[in-house]
């Protein structure tokens, strides 16, 4: 009994277990490893809980990653959509230009005895009532007052009213500056004066007047120019008859004209230049 | 007679739980800190006597059931820590923080050696020596780094209270100070 309660011994007692349960421990099947549960079972436990509370902010990382990588995809993507977008409208606008140089093609098959020079219409004049457009094209180009100009698919635009150096201000049919001698394209046709009117211009339309007596107007009538002016080449189309009335009092026949130009919407036109020898 | 504070038994136990993640998120590259023995180093601060020993001794066997393979290595690398710390209490100091530092250092650079060849086999750590050279520096300047750190922070604080600041601190008793 006095051995076992000498302090030297217990140590050595200790020790002698620690060597020999390590030793036994090094066969993984020796049951000496069921100490193992000792601490094994309540750590793994708590061990369990900070895997969930990892897992959990792991998960939350990724999520705050993957929304990262998404909206800068979304970005991308809008960027990309923008740039395709702007391609686009520029090949847009190339193949419109292609289509009203092609038409302008046909035009110098159509006008033989012409010249015929592009322009641009920058803006109205802001001196007039707003029909009256300013062109990128002028003296430079030898472009003179009173020149015709059409749109591109043989239509009739107006013509030329003043010019400069480097522009000029054109004048469509439907202001009331602009006259134009027409004629009605059908088997009876005849003479007619296109004149523009305050009353119809700001619905983009012109009044019929001058009607040659043995000529009956009707609606759909296609009218052409007479060539008969001197300003406008014979055959340019001018526009349709929307409407047609009976002046009692001057016992006239009228009618209202809506043009082939969409003032509002066409950007460039062609100057007939006559061909000088 | 030197005794530890309740919070270094909780630091203990919390350490040996967190074990298995200390890898996971603290390793800075190839460099793996020795949280035990920066938490024995910066507990005892010199003041090391027997209860360090049966400490160690004991956490070393907890370590063992839990993580290692068989019963005994990482309990015999702590006690054997624990001697030297006992042989080398004369200078390693709280106030001095070269001699402490370098204690950390050597004390990590031998224990990280230790634990690969335990890990390992003594002949494939010697066979691919080089393989391992970058992990057991890093670690153990890693290890160093952690431990001069607290203690300079330590020193501050206990130049900066007083007794009762060294008596919170180290666990010293009344007849110690």
């Amino acid at each position: 009994m006095k051995l076992l309660t000498n302090r030297k011994f217990q140590i050595i007692m200790i020790i002698l277990v620690f060597v020999v349960v390590c030793v036994l421990s090094i066969n993984r099947f020796s049951g000496v490893n069921i100490i193992r549960n000792i601490v094994t079972i309540p750590v793994t436990w708590i061990q369990k809980g900070i895997n969930r509370i990892e897992d959990y902010f792991s998960e939350l990382q990724y999520s705050r990653q993957l929304l990262a990588d998404v909206l800068k995809e979304n970005e991308e993507l809008r960027l990309e959509n923008e740039m395709l977008k702007e391609e686009s409208a520029v090949l847009s606008s190339l193949q419109s230009e292609n289509d009203v140089l092609r038409k302008a093609l046909d035009l110098k098959d159509i006008f033989a005895g012409y010249e015929i020079i592009g322009a641009n219409i920058m803006g109205s004049d802001p001196g007039s009532y707003v029909y009256k457009f300013k062109i990128d094209v002028g003296t430079a180009e030898n472009v003179k007052e009173d020149m015709a100009v059409v749109a591109a698919n043989n239509t009739l635009y107006g013509r030329v009213y003043s010019v400069n150096y480097t522009t000029s201000i054109i004048v469509p049919i439907i202001d009331e500056d602009a006259g134009v001698s027409g004629w009605i394209s059908k088997e009876n046709g005849g003479h007619v004066n296109i004149k523009g009117d305050i009353r119809y211009k700001d619905l983009g339309l012109c009044l019929i007047e001058n009607v040659s007596n043995s000529v009956v107007l009707e609606v759909g009538d296609i009218v052409e120019t007479s060539g008969f002016g001197g300003i406008y080449p014979k055959g340019i189309l001018v526009g349709k008859i929307t409407e047609v009335f009976y002046d009692e009092i001057s016992m006239e026949q009228y009618g209202i004209l809506t043009p082939y130009v969409d003032f509002n919407s066409i950007s460039s036109v062609f100057i007939l230049m006559e061909k000088t020898e | 007679m030197y005794s530890y504070k309740w919070y270094t038994y909780v630091l203990i136990i919390i350490n040996l739980i967190l074990e298995p993640y200390i890898e996971k998120w603290f390793s800075i590259g190839t460099a793996y800190p020795d949280v035990f023995l920066i938490l024995f180093l910066v507990m005892s601060m010199g003041k090391v006597d027997k209860q360090v020993l049966i400490v160690s001794a004991v956490t070393g066997f907890i370590y063992d059931m839990l993580y290692s393979s068989f019963l005994g290595p990482i309990t015999i690398l702590f006690i054997a820590r624990a001697f030297l710390l006992l042989l080398v209490s004369k200078w390693v100091t709280k106030d001095n923080l070269i001699v402490m530092s370098f204690a950390g250092f050597v004390l990590a650079f031998v224990s990280r050696i230790y634990t690969i060849i335990i890990s390992v086999g003594i002949v494939d750590f010697f066979s691919h020596i080089g393989m391992f050279t970058g992990n057991i520096l890093f670690s153990a300047i890693y290890t160093t780094s952690v431990i001069t750190l607290i203690t300079f922070i330590i020193w501050l604080i206990y130049n900066s209270s007083g007794r009762r600041s060294k008596r919170l601190l180290y666990g010293h008793t009344a007849k110690d100070i």
